[in-house]
């Protein structure tokens, strides 16, 4: 096989590996790869030394790949998104595998109130704060304590405020995960 | 860190004029000393690209067989550099003072 013939087949590989990638820019990194290697052609090397530099072709697109999974998952601001792009690097990323674990406490917690809400509908006797010396309790509890419950009716907005705050906090993490994920990319 | 001190001596050869990738490598290597690669130098151009940082255009020249992607350095990029290499100046004044205490002349 020719020098160029091992150049074009990398290259092809290249834009298959590449296939994830808008095809504006997916052309712009092939075209820029294949200029670099023909001068590099032209100089007198080899293809194999021209191309030891970039690598593997799938090596060589990770980068390009998972900069824009983490920039289409912040843009599209979706949590559904934004997770699936942390999961795919929490392997290697400490950021990602913290912002996934707050992710899920936070949105425990929201679902704890949501849930806690309903239930509050159905039985009030079972949802509320109970305190006496020695004793508290908060939340939803089967076998409620004979104190009188403290907040009654109050604790509607208590239980909405913590569903709204900890599921704006549950996304919060994920954006925060990801933002320090692709700083730390140029900074390690 | 190392990836750090690409992109500064990165931004740092783009303040003297736009250049393309592979040119950037040569610099990168001979004048900075920095073993870098292809696959390492047009991840990170990309990256800052994004970043605003750098912009890039495309230039057909008359010695070239293929139109070259020129890099140069933005507004913003221009700031981060100041910053960035006050910062690396600090640090590595201090570390060096550190290092060579003791060392006598």
């Amino acid at each position: 096989m020719s020098e160029q013939a091992d150049i074009d087949t990398w290259l092809g590989y290249l834009e298959q590996v590449l296939a994830p990638l808008p095809a504006a820019e997916r052309e712009d990194i092939v075209v820029e790869a294949r200029a670099h290697l023909e001068e590099r052609l032209a100089a007198g090397l080899s293809a194999t030394s021209a191309l030891a530099g970039f690598g593997k072709a799938e090596t060589y697109a990770r980068a390009f790949l998972e900069d824009h999974k983490l920039n289409t998952a912040l843009d599209s601001q979706r949590s559904v998104a934004m997770v699936r792009a942390l999961l795919s690097v929490a392997g290697q990323s400490l950021i990602a595998t913290l912002g996934l674990i707050m992710f899920l406490v936070f949105s425990l917690t929201t679902l704890g109130a949501i849930a806690c809400i309903l239930l509050k509908m159905a039985q009030p006797q079972m949802v509320g704060v109970w305190s006496e010396p020695g004793y508290f309790a908060l939340g939803a509890l089967t076998d409620p304590p004979k104190v009188p419950e403290m907040l009654g009716g109050w604790v509607y907005p208590i239980l909405i405020s913590i569903a709204v705050i900890d599921a704006w906090l549950a996304r919060f993490s994920l954006v925060l995960a990801l933002k320090g994920i692709k700083g730390q990319s140029g900074r390690e | 860190m190392y990836k750090g001190v690409l992109e500064l001596a990165l931004m740092r050869l783009l303040q003297d004029g736009a250049q393309y990738g592979l040119k950037i490598l040569d610099a990168l290597r001979t004048e900075a000393g920095l073993d870098l690669s292809e696959g390492t130098l047009y991840p990170l151009l990309h990256r800052l690209e994004k970043a605003g940082l750098i912009k890039a255009e495309w230039r057909h020249e008359a010695e070239a067989s293929h139109p070259r992607k020129y890099y140069g350095l933005t507004p913003a990029g221009a700031t981060e550099l100041k910053v960035q290499t006050e910062i690396w100046l600090d640090l590595t004044g201090q570390l060096n003072a550190f290092l060579q205490r003791g060392i006598k002349p």
